[in-house]
């Protein structure tokens, strides 16, 4: 029975995921007449526009990661050493970036930030001035802004998770011995918190490394072209998909050497430090820098996000700018003549997300009962199939999407414009999430308790049924919500394989961004919010009650 | 959220302790009722349901795809099918006309049509294209996907738009790239290429990309005509006068009319739109004596058509004056016929004296060249 679960696991696995990325390998390392050859990859690789573009995408990478860290630290702080009234929403917010979608990001990045944005037109009455004071959109800063504030919570995350634990011993010693705050803070605290740090830059950089909504929209033109984007543009637009693949690859290796340089370096910094279960934490103690910290969070988080859900209820009346409150958008949007495509695309995106929620979930708990429970009995070839299963973590989306794209040609054109591809494809982005929430709960089942169900008679499915599923509900659920989050909010490769049928809403969103229905798209993008808040209100419900069970970190 | 967490739900097993105590094993007294066969059961329909619905999504968005070999197909490019685009209007004549069903494909721009059709070329789905522009044209007929058609009706169109003699593709509408401005933030709009480059004019241009955009290659070309080899610097001088270059057309030209640049490149026939539809002249064409750049598209019949000889009819019909009646106001270009009268709007479309047009051959031999040359003097 478990070889069968895991034959056909792996075989979903080989067909959707390595074949695929076979596809791309092919595509990058196989020349006009079919042999073997670099030659794609040096012609990409000696282009200069590509290296700059190469360039680039560490360039906004590592100021990104910087900035998000920065932006975080304060937060971490706070949730790590002091009590605060609503800290347990500020814990909540943290999960953001995992469920909200990146296409909503940016959304509402362009119409409160936009030179013609809710920022800028307040500025300009205040001002008395005509032109825009605030030019942050089609630039580096833009980009940078948008990323730093959509994975701050991140960083916050996992350095207050390790702050709290921290025992304040060896500060007090610093501070009696007459350091000062920097000092202590430099010297004491700084290098005990450095592998969490160095797990919160790491994750956040692959993400920022990674990041394809943001750059499509909010970078402009080529100057501010990313790895991830210049994918996209080679293979849905110029067709070229030899470079397209090519610059794929190149990516997935950069990635690989992160991944293997945050771990080394992980390990180097993570001695066993004095660790305490007592955190000890204080009131607020400077509430000006205080409240200063919190307003300037709710103003990056909250106002873009606000200013989707206002602008989806104004209407122009002339062109000039001013605006009454309508639902006119929302009858355009259900009722009106292209209102069909927008209630397909809501309705597509539901069923994807419900299917892959579906298809993911077993994968990812037949996996980590596979890796768990050692099935086939030999511990490294476990591991070494345990991080074949994980790999879809790491290659990108966009790549991902690129190997549908290759291989679709070898379909009917019935299959592959049915948007079962497009479900394979996020059940595959989805089932890893799935497989790190229930491996964390597996592992902490007493083997005792399932020996006396299994001596007292109960059968494996009985023991399954009984005792392992109520104690790893918790986890199947919060997987199944990141799986539907995920879903929902996929953009990158969804937008390489949407075809006029299978259109989904953040697509849709793109697409009315791109033609400039921000009314339209915000519309849609309140939508998109609903269902992300109540996403989240689940996972709340289910697993952040204790903030664990969390698929990552 | 608050009161989310501080919720007590009591039988919430405690895994942490229960890995943490010594030899004891805890069974949540909730479960110790036992077996619980439903819930297999539960899940297994819960899957089923979602297994059947997805599938009947999927069949359902696939279906109209196939639909008989009888009816004559075209791909056309987006805005040609769209809700406001000639499609809408024309199709349905035809389609009375002759008593025929035609299935209008979208294929994206129209760069996107070719490439479709030269994926399908050993077994093409289409049997007629619409939407190759004198950019284009090189590169369809290198793939030699179009097989030949002189229409009857030829001698209604202007001589000097037909721009393939050997009749594979067939001109039906024409236009003029230009920098169209927003008359109440400039008073006094650039006159050539080379005034765009005064500092006044910092930030205030949108542009296109020209791997992506028609009208982004248009203007490539356009400089191409104008300062040959020496292109690129001008590129480089231009950077200071743009805000920024997006991938298409609709993108670019809806930041200028909500206010984020005062001036977008577009084509002379955009401040018609905004007399027609929205009675403004606000918006107008910068006219450039030394020349604007052309676009002319047209249409061709795939070779190895299923219905060659319904695919002639549409030919004929795309240069009869029904269509092209509709080209004005549904494609905001010229009609290629002399029979047509313009609409009142068009008073607003100036067309340029000087028409510049680079030779298709020369282009088909050059662009990737050129491409490269640009995006790296616009990225340095």
């Amino acid at each position: 029975m478990r070889f069968l679960l895991l034959f056909s696991v792996s075989t979903f696995i080989l067909l959707f995921f390595y074949i695929p990325v076979f596809g791309v390998l092919k595509g990058a390392f196989l020349d006009k007449s079919g042999s073997f050859s670099f030659g794609t990859i040096r012609d990409v690789l000696t282009t200069p526009y590509n290296r700059r573009v190469i360039l680039f995408t560490f360039e906004q990478a590592v100021l990104s990661t910087f900035f998000a860290v920065l932006l975080g630290f304060p937060g971490a702080y706070l949730l790590a050493k002091v009590n605060f009234p609503g800290k347990s929403a500020v814990k909540a917010v943290s999960m953001i970036p995992f469920v909200l979608p990146s296409i909503l990001v940016v959304l509402g990045f362009v119409i409160f930030f936009g030179n013609n944005g809710y920022l800028n037109r307040a500025a300009m009455i205040i001002l008395g001035t005509d032109k825009p004071p605030f030019r942050i959109l089609y630039s580096l800063k833009a980009i940078i802004l948008a990323h730093s504030f959509y994975n701050f919570p991140i960083a916050m995350r996992i350095l207050s998770s390790l702050w709290e634990k921290m025992s304040s011993n060896q500060q007090n010693a610093a501070f009696s011995l007459g350091a000062d705050r920097g000092t202590a803070f430099f010297t004491i605290t700084l290098p005990q918190l450095m592998p969490a740090l160095i797990s919160a830059a790491g994750i956040i950089f692959l993400f920022c490394f990674s990041s394809f909504a943001v750059i499509l929209v909010l970078g402009g033109g080529p100057a501010y072209t990313t790895m991830e984007v210049e994918i996209y543009r080679l293979a849905k637009v110029s067709l070229n998909i030899g470079a397209a693949s090519s610059l794929a690859v190149i990516g997935i290796v950069f990635s690989l050497i992160f991944m293997f340089l945050t771990i080394h370096l992980q390990k180097k910094t993570s001695e066993a430090e004095e660790m305490t279960t007592t955190p000890s934490q204080k009131g607020i103690e400077r509430p000006g820098i205080f409240t200063a910290y919190a307003v300037l969070i709710l103003f990056l988080v909250a106002a873009p996000i606000l200013s989707v859900i206002v602008k989806s209820f104004q209407m122009p009346v002339t062109r000039a700018g001013s605006e009454i409150l309508s639902l006119h958008w929302y009858q355009k949007l259900f009722l009106g003549g292209s209102g069909a495509g927008v209630a397909a695309a809501i309705r597509n995106s539901i069923v994807f997300a419900l299917s892959s929620g579906v298809i993911a979930i077993p994968i990812g708990t037949i996996l980590s009962y596979f890796s768990v429970k050692n099935w086939i009995g030999n511990r490294t070839i476990t591991s070494i199939l345990d991080a074949l299963f994980m790999l879809p973590m790491i290659v990108s989306s966009v790549m991902l999407g690129l190997g549908y794209m290759i291989l679709r040609n070898s379909f009917s054109d019935r299959f592959s414009d049915s948007g079962i591809l497009i479900i394979f494809a996020h059940s595959i982005l989805a089932y890893p999430f799935v497989i790190r929430s229930v491996t964390g709960v597996l592992r902490k089942i007493k083997p005792s308790l399932i020996h006396a169900a299994s001596s007292m008679g109960a059968s494996p499915s009985a023991v399954f049924l009984t005792i392992e599923l109520p104690l790893i509900k918790n986890a199947l659920l919060t997987g199944a919500a990141f799986a539907f989050a995920l879903s929902m909010g996929e953009l990158n490769a969804t937008i390489l394989l949407a075809g006029r049928g299978t259109t989904t809403i953040p697509v849709a969103i793109y697409r009315l961004i791109g033609s400039y229905n921000f009314y339209g798209a915000c519309a849609l993008g309140t939508v998109l919010i609903i269902i992300t808040v109540i996403i989240f209100i689940l996972l709340d419900r289910i697993s952040l009650r204790k903030g664990r069970n969390l698929p990552w970190g | 959220m608050a009161v989310l967490q501080s919720e007590k739900i009591p039988v919430e097993p405690d895994l942490d302790n229960a890995s943490e105590g010594n030899e004891t094993f805890f069974i949540p007294t909730e479960y110790k009722t036992y077996p619980r066969k439903c819930t297999m059961k539960k899940l297994f329909f819960l899957a089923a349901v979602f297994c059947v619905i997805s599938l009947q999504a999927a069949t359902a968005s696939g279906k109209d795809e196939n639909s008989g070999n009888s009816n004559l197909v075209i791909y056309a490019y987006d805005s040609f099918v769209s809700e406001w685009g000639p499609g809408p209007v024309v199709i349905p004549l035809f389609e009375e006309k002759y008593g025929v069903k035609v299935d209008l494909i979208s294929a994206g721009d129209s760069g996107q049509v070719l490439q479709k059709a030269i994926l399908e070329k050993e077994n093409p789905k289409a049997d007629i294209l619409i939407g190759i522009d004198n950019n284009l044209l090189a590169k369809a007929l290198e793939e030699s996907l179009f097989s030949p058609y002189k229409p009857e009706n030829i001698s209604k169109v202007q001589k000097e738009l037909i721009f393939d003699p050997k009749y594979n593709v067939i001109p039906f509408d024409y236009g003029f790239f230009s920098i169209i401005y927003d008359s109440q933030k400039i008073k006094n709009p650039p006159a050539s290429l080379e005034d765009l480059l005064q500092p006044k004019y910092a930030k205030s241009l949108i542009m296109m990309d020209p791997r992506t955009s028609s009208p982004g290659l248009g203007f490539l070309l356009w400089t191409i005509a104008e300062y040959g080899d020496n292109f690129t610097d001008y590129w480089t001088k231009l950077k200071g006068s743009v805000l920024t270059i997006t991938d298409g057309w609709d993108t670019g030209y809806g930041l200028f009319t909500s206010g984020e640049a005062p001036m977008v490149l577009s084509y002379t026939t955009s401040p018609a739109y905004h007399v027609e539809y929205e009675d403004t002249t606000r918006y107008r064409a910068a006219v450039f004596p030394e020349g604007h750049y052309m676009q002319i598209e047209g249409l061709g019949i795939v070779k190895n058509a299923r219905n060659r000889k319904l695919a002639e009819k549409f030919i004929e019909f795309a240069l009869s004056k029904e269509f092209q009646n509709a080209i004005p106001l549904t494609n905001w270009m010229y009609p290629v016929s002399k029979e047509i009268d313009l609409p009142k709007s068009f008073d607003y479309a100036p067309i340029p004296e000087k028409k510049l047009l680079l030779p298709s051959d020369d282009i088909r031999k050059n662009i990737n060249q050129w491409l490269e040359q640009w995006t790296d003097s616009v990225t340095k």
